[in-house]
């Protein structure tokens, strides 16, 4: 059963270093669009990789983007030639990403990031400034929504 | 409608130096300034619970169509 709040929780109880980005963030932020997966900047080392690979093993995480929906191994995780992750778990999709757009490596996602605390684990989220330039950066259509809803948001915490 | 078009009417949206406030241009654009402001009373996990909740009702909805 799809539970993306489950999902995250899983991962943050781990060493693993990451900062959610993405939909879940714009959500958590107080947008009204709903998401489907949780995109995350990671730290994609393999040290890092096989922290995350221990905290998603129990939940028969694949690679989705394969058509033969592959297993992702420890050995995968600790090869040290991943730079992206777009895996499906029985939880829902996650996607590990080494570089995000408009802001850049993982180190500076965790520079502009800050924590938050679901089911008593802290979290850290992209601020919404910067979800507002990765969003920018993306520069769908799609993405033009949530910026609009992200930049209300800021408008209204400037007000109070 | 291609996507050169989509990309033409959007652009305005894109802007911050038009003089609008933020709320005006999403209100523009037809999104439902109401349904922030109640996010915003809610905790981050609240607004996340939120998320699950629709979710698994479009699942259920989804299923029962199948």
């Amino acid at each position: 059963m799809e539970n993306l709040k489950n999902l995250v929780v899983q991962l943050g109880k781990s060493d693993c270093r990451f900062v959610i980005v993405g939909g879940f963030g714009v959500a958590a932020s107080g947008s009204s669009l709903l998401t489907r997966d949780v995109d995350v900047a990671c730290d994609m080392s393999p040290e890092n990789l096989s922290r995350a690979w221990q905290a998603l093993e129990q939940l028969h995480p694949v690679h989705r983007m394969t058509p033969a929906r592959l297993p992702f191994t420890r050995k995968q995780a600790e090869s040290g030639t991943l730079k992206n992750l777009y895996l499906a778990t029985d939880l829902g999709q996650i996607d590990l990403l080494g570089e995000i757009k408009g802001i850049g490596s993982f180190d500076e996602c965790l520079k502009n990031s800050e924590p938050v605390v679901i089911d008593g684990t802290a979290i850290r989220i992209l601020t919404l400034d910067a979800l507002i330039l990765a969003k920018r950066a993306m520069g769908r259509p799609k993405d033009l929504h949530a910026v609009l809803e992200l930049e209300v948001i800021r408008e209204r915490r400037q007000k109070t | 409608m291609n996507s050169d078009s989509i990309a033409e009417i959007l652009a305005p949206f894109w802007r911050t130096d038009d003089g609008r406030t933020a709320s005006e241009r999403a209100a523009d654009f037809g999104i439902d300034l109401s349904l922030i402001e109640e996010n915003l009373r809610l905790t981050p996990e609240q607004r996340i619970d939120q998320n699950q909740s629709a979710l698994d009702l479009v699942t259920s909805l989804q299923e029962a169509r199948d």
